[in-house]
């Protein structure tokens, strides 16, 4: 038997495939003990099934893992958490209606007399988050928790279970950066107990802030595994891609004249900043808005889309006023939005691919009474066609695609929808670097052929390679207007102008 | 290793996909089966029962249609019931005053009514439909029996009789024309029309639905009210078979309309439905009822053994 003792997992030649389809290929991967390990990759690259082979949901095709030396087979996951792995959930495994300590020691309860022991659970509770450096009460209810304080009682659940192996699956995702430094202390915490954490991210960043290796998965195989500090960003996106990344400046085609009067137009809305809001689109344009989470760039579209009608402004389009009072008027008027959420806003994800590409346009598919099915068909062949979205066929249910291409099924049926306007809130958000910059080119496509993009990104990369023009926005007001050509737009003068 | 075969390709007809989709008429056939080769000797097979089974089929297959519409936009009518019999009585006493027409037209201006109440309860109030029509339902049993001090409303009009069910052209019962022609609406509309795929959408992503530019409220408003308008209908036709109208009519009926919905393959979560699968139900429930009384059971044993096959047929119908 191999016995590293610095190594508390070793996954050897792990192969995994459904009936007959390889998803997995001779994967090798080691875990040290006390040591951060980023596992990144494209939306099916595997990451996802390999983690889900380590902690027992599903069962490998060939390949031995050992965990501290021992070879392990895990029948489900309870196996695997009998031997010291645990996975904190990217969706929360919270109950909401209960407190802290309960969500932390839920089925698992200290008992006196046959009873659960509240008093210890709480105080077992409020000893393992001190210890992780939060300062969260156990006796609150987990839904009024914000998000990030929620990721941490979920790793403080994995926590309390006394694992050696703890499996993070995009912790940061639905963090703000300040949050992100909480969790990277908690990470930190947990090194320093010898506790092994596999982190996978689709935010590369952040590996150089607390990763000590990372491995890069493409296509079921392993490229490369590296010490954090020998390796670079761009070395990193060209092995998850096998190609190199060109991260350019998409250019503009469309001649954007501002002296003509603009497509649309909003005036003094009151998002409670010193100044109230205004600013015009002008046709070809891609409008960036960039602002620190609450800066006011969400409230700006959903008051436009509708979705925020109590806010008071005036919208006008083509010079005529709209009084826009929800979803259904903007789209009337030609104007759509991919929200932000794509599963719970965006899709219906149990219907099929053709379903909701369609979903925008029910009333266009109507021959006399009854819809037209072929049109249907043709519309979704479509658009599968024309962004790429990798399918084997229309019928396919949503929920069984990627992220990014269930992103491309939502701007479809945007598109679909033939706007003048499209709002894209954070299109780009949880989708695999491949499909970020076809999503980027999209917009941009769509901008060149005369319409009007407003673009909000929670990386301000993005926002540098397809914006014409950035409105700045801080606290509710627009502090600041950069234009492609004239002023330096960047992530670095982004960043440093939305402080 | 394995050699890399084909994913099966969604919308392909397999083995596997045709015993999935179809689960239900199997089931039925099935269940037919069964009951011709056991109960040869009682008649299950003759014409003049087959009929039997349709008619006692009709009232609950239309409900059901109903009703799968309100389940696959994601929710329920708990007063179908008692809105059955109150329409039925509004339309016995209308009757006796008025002409057909005008008694119809009330039936079903009620039964609508009862619909704007409560789709107004559910999308207006935002009470959950669950609760808003267990109480509506309550309070419209209650009229029901006070209208009427629960005496039978006679019905002596032979026109309506014939038509709303107490009639036969040639051998085919009225009640069977009055199916037929609900079932083809009602699957055309869900499946082929816009209206349709709107039903799904609510059902299936209420945001979703509404950032595509539908107009959620609406439909599901509308829905209600269809849904007391085919109540209407279901207690016209109670009324017209039994030549009177009570206020017990639809009383036991919500059970086994939700029980053959289901069955059918309509989501109880919302964001799928099947007319069809809702008429297969219907008739499946109705078979087995006919069956049972012909083995010679007791009421109390035909209601447990309902219960009982109910269950079968769920926990075998599809899912996901």
């Amino acid at each position: 038997m191999n016995q590293n003792n610095d190594l508390i997992l070793e996954m050897i030649g792990i192969n995994k495939d459904f009936s007959g389809v390889v998803v997995l290929e001779d994967i090798n991967f080691e875990l040290k003990r006390g040591e951060v390990h980023a596992i990144v990759g494209q939306n099916g690259a595997g990451k996802s099934v390999l983690m889900k082979i380590l902690n027992g949901v599903y069962i490998r095709s060939s390949g031995k893992i050992l965990v501290d030396g021992e070879d392990v087979h895990f029948a489900n996951a309870q196996d695997a958490r009998k031997k010291g792995i645990g996975m904190v959930y990217q969706e929360f495994s919270l109950i909401p209606a209960m407190n802290v300590a309960r969500n932390m020691f839920l089925n698992k309860e200290p008992k006196k007399g046959g009873l659960t022991d509240d008093a210890l659970m709480i105080r077992s509770a409020k000893k393992i988050l001190e210890d992780l450096g939060v300062d969260i009460n156990p006796k609150s209810l987990v839904k009024d928790l914000p998000v990030s304080h929620k990721q941490l009682v979920e790793i403080g659940k994995v926590v309390s279970e006394e694992r050696k192996i703890i499996i993070m699956d995009e912790p940061t995702a639905s963090l703000t950066k300040a949050e992100v430094e909480l969790l990277n202390n908690v990470i930190r915490r947990l090194k320093a107990k010898g506790i092994s954490i596999i982190y996978i991210t689709h935010h590369l960043s952040e590996i150089f802030d607390i990763c000590d290796r990372v491995t890069v998965l493409r296509d079921g195989k392993k490229i490369l595994t590296s010490n954090v500090k020998d390796i670079n960003l761009a070395a990193m996106i060209e092995a998850i891609l096998g190609k190199k990344l060109t991260r350019e400046i998409l250019e503009t085609k469309y001649k954007i004249d501002r002296k003509n009067p603009p497509k649309l137009e909003l005036k003094d809305l009151d998002l409670g900043g010193p100044t109230k809001v205004s600013f015009a689109v002008w046709p070809g344009e891609v409008l960036g808005l960039a602002g620190l989470m609450g800066a006011g760039q969400e409230r700006i579209v959903k008051s436009i889309f509708g979705i925020l009608p109590s806010l008071e402004k005036e919208l006008f389009v083509d010079g005529k006023k709209l009084n826009i009072k929800k979803p259904e008027h903007s789209l009337r008027h030609k104007i759509t939005m991919v929200p932000e959420e794509r599963q719970a806003q965006g899709l219906i994800v149990e219907n099929t691919i053709k379903f909701n590409i369609n979903l925008s346009i029910l009333d266009k598919l109507r021959r006399g009474m009854l819809i037209s099915d072929r049109v249907a068909n043709d519309t979704a062949k479509k658009f599968v066609n024309d962004l790429n979205i990798v399918t084997n066929s229309i019928l396919k249910k949503v929920k069984q695609l990627s992220g990014g291409n269930q992103q491309k099924v939502v701007i479809a049926k945007n598109l679909a929808a033939e706007p003048d306007i499209m709002i894209l809130n954070d299109p780009n958000f949880g989708v695999d670097v491949g499909s970020k910059q076809e999503i980027l080119a999209l917009v941009r496509n769509f901008a060149d052929a005369g319409k009007c993009a407003i673009f909000i990104s929670s990386e301000f990369e993005e926002i540098a390679q397809v914006a014409d023009r950035v409105l700045v926005l801080k606290d509710g007001s627009i502090i600041d207007e950069v234009f492609r050509g004239r002023d330096e737009i960047t992530e670095e003068s982004l960043l440093h102008a939305v402080q | 290793m394995g050699k890399a075969k084909q994913l099966p390709v969604p919308g392909q007809v397999t083995a596997k996909s045709v015993l999935r989709d179809y689960a239900i008429y199997f089931i039925m056939v099935g269940i037919f089966i069964v009951f011709a080769i056991f109960l040869r000797d009682k008649g299950f097979l003759s014409p003049v029962n087959i009929m039997n089974i349709f008619r006692q089929t009709a009232v609950i297959s239309i409900l059901a249609i109903g009703f799968t519409f309100l389940l696959s936009s994601g929710e329920f009518d708990l007063s179908v019931g008692s809105t059955v019999a109150m329409c039925a009585l509004i339309g016995a006493l209308t009757l006796q005053q008025a002409g057909i027409f005008v008694a119809v037209l009330a039936a079903l201006a009620t039964g609508a009514l009862i619909g704007v109440a409560n789709g107004a309860l559910v999308v207006k109030a935002k009470m959950p439909s669950f609760l808003a029509t267990i109480a509506t339902s309550g309070i419209i049993f209650g009229f029901a029996r006070w209208i009427t001090k629960l005496q039978a409303v006679p019905v002596t009009n032979d026109n309506f009789k014939f038509v709303f069910g107490g009639g036969n052209v040639g051998p085919i019962s009225t009640l069977f024309i009055w199916t037929v022609v609900a079932v083809v609406i009602g699957h055309l509309v869900l499946s082929k029309t816009s209206f349709g795929r709107k039903v799904l959408a609510a059902g299936g992503n209420k945001v979703a639905a509404e950032f595509s530019g539908i107009n959620v409220t609406n439909v599901k408003w509308l829905l209600f009210i269809s849904m007391g308008a085919i109540s209407a209908l279901a207690g016209l036709l109670y009324s017209g078979r039994l030549a009177a109208a009570r206020y017990t009519y639809g009383e036991a009926d919500l059970f086994t309309v939700v029980a053959a919905v289901v069955i059918g393959g309509t989501s109880i979560s919302g964001g799928k439905g099947s007319v069809i699968g809702a008429l297969i139900g219907s008739i499946i429930l109705g078979m087995i009822n006919n069956g049972l009384i012909l083995f010679g059971f007791s009421v109390d044993q035909q209601v447990i053994f309902r219960g009982v096959i109910i269950l079968i047929a769920v926990a075998l119908s599809p899912k996901d």
